[in-house]
C-alpha cells in the first residue's frame, strides 16, 4: 500500500473518532476543528449514496467496456494476453485514482480494483484447458491477496482466505487443515490486526481474513457439515462415511465452539468474534434441532425469540448495574461509535422482513404471518 | 481497538488540545479496554422480535385445526395487548428494549387482525381493507410513540393495500408486471407518500418522519417506472417519465443537500436515458456492441456527475 494512502487512512481514523467524541458531547466543535487541522485528510471521499452509485456505475461500465473490447479486439488463442491487458488497465486505473486523483471511498476505485482482480483470475483460468479446484482456488487466492495487500480492501482479504481454504480442501487432510487454520490463524492475526505497524486498511484485511478462517474452522468441526461432507464436496470426493471418533469430535466441537468463541470475544473485546460467536450459536442450535427434533418449529422459533429478548434485557441490566455502568470493560451505554449505519440497516431489515405482502386476488388462500408476511403481514383472501 | 487513535489521544493531550481527564475515557474506548455492546443488544432484540413473529406465523398456519381458531386468535391477541400495554406504560422513559416490544406488539396485533379476518371474515368481500386498518393502526402507534419503524411499516402496509409490494418495486430487475395497474398504483402511493412527507415537514408535526416518507415515495416511483421499462410497449414514454423524475429528484435533493436522494435521482435519470438508447438502438437494428457502448458512456457520465457534485459540495462547504 502506498505510504500516502496509509497516512490518510490513519488520519481518517482519528477524525472519525473525533466526530464520535463530538456527537457524544465529550469535546466541542472547536476541538474537532483543532484535531482536523492536526490530522489532515487529503483524500476525496464520497458520501455513502454517491459511493454506491459511483461504484455500481464503474463496475457495470468497466464490465461493458471489457466486453466491448473483447468483441472488437480479442482473437482466438490470445485470451490470456487480452485478460492480462485488461488487468493492467484496471490496475492502472485504480492506481491513478488512489494516487494522483487521491480518491478514497469513492466507489469507482473499488470497482476498478474488483475488475482488475477478476481479469487476473480470468487470465489464470485461460491458461488451463480444464481447471481443477486447487488450480482455480490458488489463482484466485493469489489475485485477491495481491489486491488486498496493494489496495487494502477487506473484501479481497476475505476472498483470499476463503480461496486458500478451498485450495486445501482436497485430500484426506482437508478438513483437518480447515480446523487447524482457524485455530492457528486467529491468535496469529488478532495481534497483527491491533498493531500500529499495520495501516487501518490492512488491519481490517487481517480481521476479515481471520474471521473467514474461524468460520472455516467451525464448518470443519460442525457435525452436520461432517455428515454431509461439505468440505470434501469441493472436490466431489470423500463420500465415505466419517469414522466414529471423527463424529464424536465433531459433536464436541459443535457444542463447545460457540461458548468458546463468545468467551474469547468477551476476553479480547472483539466485535467480530462476538458476531461469529452468535452465528455459531445459532448454527449449533439448528444442528441440534436437525438431529434431535425436540419440538415443533413454531415453538422453537418463539422460544428462540423470547430467549434473544431475555438475554438482551438481562445482559443490558447486568452491565448497567455494574460500577460505573460497566463490567469487565463492557457497557450497554452508547460510547463514541457511529450507530447510524446499524440503525439504518435495522430499519431497512424491518421494512423488508416485516412489511405485509401486497393484497392478492380474492381466490388466494390465507398466508399466515411469520417472516416476510409475519406479524404485520398476513395476507389472504376470504 | 485502534492504535492510531490511542497514539493520537496521547499526542493531543501533549499538545493540550484534549484535557487529560476527559482524554482518559476516550483513550479507554480507543484502546479497546472499554467497549459498548449497545448495538449488538439492539440487533439481538430485533432478532427476538423477528423469531417470535415468524413462530406466530407458523403456529397460525400449521396448528389451526388442532388448537382451534378462537384459541389462536385469543392467544396472539393477549400477547399483542401485553406488549402494547407494557409499551404504553413505559412511553415516558423509553429504554433499550422499548422499541422492540412496541414493534412486537404491533406485529402480533396486525397478524391477529389478519387471522381474524380470514377465519371469521367480518369484512366479507372487502377483506383487503384489513391492510388499510393495519396501516392506520401502525400510523397511530407511530405518532403516539414516535417510532420511525412503525411509520415505515404503516406506509408499506398502505402500499400493500393498493397491491404494491415495496420489495418487488425496489428490485426492478425482477419480474415485470403484466399490466399497468401496478405501475399506476405504485405511482399514486409514491406521490401520496411524498405529499405526506412534505406536509409533515412543513407543519412541523413529526417532521423527523419526512425522510422515511420521501425515501419510500421516491423508491416506489423510480422503482415502478424502472420495472415498467422492461416492457416494449410505450417504452419511450416511460423512459421520458423516469428521466424527468430522476432530474426533478436530483434537482430538489441537491437544494436540500440530501446526497443519497441526489444519487438516486442521478441513477434514475441514467436508467431513463438508457431506456431511450435501447429504443433507438432497436429501431436502427444496432448490434450488441451498441448496447455496450451506451452502457460505458452512461456509466462514465454518472461517475463524472457524481465527482463534480462532490467537488461542488466541498467548494461550498
Amino acid at each position: 500500500m502506498r505510504a500516502d494512502v496509509a497516512r490518510a487512512e490513519r488520519h481518517r481514523a482519528v477524525r472519525i473518532a473525533a466526530e464520535g467524541w463530538r456527537r457524544a458531547g465529550a469535546i466541542d466543535d472547536a476541538t474537532v476543528l483543532a484535531i482536523a487541522s492536526a490530522y489532515p485528510d487529503d483524500r476525496v471521499r464520497l458520501g455513502r449514496g454517491f459511493r454506491v452509485l459511483a461504484g455500481f456505475a464503474a463496475l457495470v461500465g468497466g464490465g461493458a467496456m471489457s466486453a466491448l473490447a473483447a468483441s472488437l479486439l480479442a482473437s482466438g488463442g490470445a485470451e490470456t494476453l487480452f485478460a492480462l491487458g485488461l488487468t493492467l488497465v484496471f490496475a492502472a486505473a485504480t492506481e491513478i485514482q488512489t494516487g494522483r486523483l487521491r480518491l478514497a471511498q469513492a466507489g469507482a476505485e473499488y470497482a476498478t480494483a474488483i475488475l482488475a482482480a477478476t481479469c487476473a483470475a480470468l487470465a489464470w483460468f485461460s491458461l488451463f484447458t480444464s481447471v481443477s479446484v486447487v488450480e482455480g482456488a490458488v489463482g484466485l487466492a493469489a489475485a485477491c491477496a495481491l489486491a488486498a495487500w496493494r489496495w487494502g480492501y477487506a473484501l479481497f482479504a476475505a476472498l483470499a482466505a476463503a480461496f486458500v481454504l478451498v485450495s486445501t480442501s482436497q485430500g484426506a487432510m482437508g478438513r483437518s487443515v480447515w480446523a487447524v487454520s482457524g485455530v492457528v490463524a486467529f491468535p496469529l492475526m488478532l495481534p497483527m490486526a491491533r498493531s500500529a505497524r499495520w495501516s487501518p486498511a490492512h488491519r481490517r484485511c487481517l480481521d476479515a481474513a481471520a474471521l473467514v478462517f474461524l468460520v472455516g474452522a467451525y464448518l470443519a468441526i460442525n457435525v452436520y457439515g461432517l455428515d454431509h461432507r461439505w468440505i470434501e464436496g469441493f472436490g466431489n470426493g470423500g463420500t465415505a462415511a466419517p469414522g466414529a471418533w471423527a463424529r464424536g469430535a465433531a459433536i464436541a466441537g459443535t457444542i463447545l465452539a460457540p461458548p468458546l468463541v463468545l468467551v474469547a470475544a468477551a476476553h479480547f473485546r472483539d466485535r467480530g468474534l462476538l458476531a461469529a460467536g452468535a452465528l455459531f450459536t445459532a448454527a449449533s442450535l439448528l444442528t441440534l434441532r436437525h438431529y434431535h427434533p425436540v419440538g415443533p418449529w413454531w415453538f422453537l422459533l418463539a422460544l428462540g425469540g423470547v430467549a434473544c429478548l431475555a438475554i438482551a434485557v438481562a445482559v443490558g441490566r447486568w452491565l448497567a448495574a455494574g460500577p460505573g455502568r460497566e463490567r469487565f470493560g463492557i457497557t450497554a451505554d452508547p460510547l463514541f461509535g457511529d450507530h447510524r449505519r446499524v440503525e439504518m440497516a435495522q430499519a431497512a431489515a424491518t421494512i423488508v422482513a416485516m412489511s405485509p405482502g401486497p393484497r392478492v386476488t380474492p381466490e388466494g388462500s390465507f398466508e399466515g404471518g411469520g417472516g416476510r408476511s409475519g406479524g404485520g403481514g398476513a395476507t389472504g383472501g376470504a | 481497538m485502534n492504535p492510531d487513535v490511542v497514539a493520537a489521544v496521547d499526542d493531543l493531550v501533549r499538545k493540550r488540545v484534549l484535557e487529560s481527564r476527559a482524554a482518559a475515557r476516550l483513550r479507554r474506548a480507543a484502546s479497546g479496554s472499554l467497549i459498548s455492546v449497545r448495538q449488538e443488544l439492539r440487533v439481538l432484540l430485533w432478532a427476538g422480535v423477528f423469531l417470535i413473529t415468524a413462530g406466530a406465523g407458523i403456529l397460525v398456519r400449521q396448528n389451526l385445526d388442532r388448537v382451534g381458531p378462537v384459541a389462536v386468535a385469543v392467544a396472539i391477541g393477549v400477547a399483542a395487548l401485553a406488549c402494547l400495554g407494557w409499551a404504553w406504560r413505559q412511553a415516558s422513559a423509553p429504554s433499550l428494549v422499548f422499541e422492540s416490544v412496541l414493534l412486537l406488539g404491533s406485529l402480533l396485533a396486525a397478524a391477529d387482525l389478519a387471522f381474524v379476518e380470514v377465519k371469521f371474515t367480518p369484512l366479507g368481500s372487502h377483506w383487503p381493507w384489513h391492510l388499510l386498518i393495519v396501516a392506520a393502526a401502525y400510523a397511530a402507534l407511530a405518532f403516539r410513540f414516535d417510532s420511525k419503524s412503525l411509520f415505515s411499516l404503516s406506509l408499506t402496509s398502505f402500499a400493500a393495500w393498493r397491491g404494491v409490494s415495496l420489495a418487488g418495486v425496489a428490485s426492478p430487475w425482477g419480474a415485470v408486471a403484466d399490466s399497468d395497474r401496478l405501475l399506476t398504483e405504485a405511482l399514486i402511493c409514491g406521490v401520496l407518500f411524498l405529499a405526506l412527507g412534505k406536509l409533515l415537514e412543513s407543519s412541523q408535526v413529526k417532521a423527523q418522519f419526512e425522510p422515511v416518507a420521501a425515501w419510500l415515495g421516491w423508491i416506489l416511483i423510480v422503482g415502478a417506472l424502472s420495472m415498467r421499462l422492461g416492457v416494449d410497449e410505450s417504452r419511450v414514454v416511460v423512459a421520458t417519465a423516469l428521466t424527468g423524475c430522476g432530474v426533478v429528484l436530483a434537482w430538489f435533493a441537491w437544494d436540500e443537500r440530501s446526497l443519497g436522494r441526489y444519487a438516486l435521482g442521478v441513477g434514475a435519470a441514467a436508467v431513463g436515458v438508457g431506456g431511450w438508447a435501447v429504443e433507438a438502438i432497436e429501431r436502427v437494428h444496432g448490434g450488441f456492441n451498441a448496447y455496450l457502448a451506451i452502457v460505458v458512456l452512461l456509466a462514465g457520465a454518472v461517475i463524472v456527475l457524481l465527482l463534480r457534485a462532490q467537488r461542488a459540495l466541498r467548494g461550498s462547504a
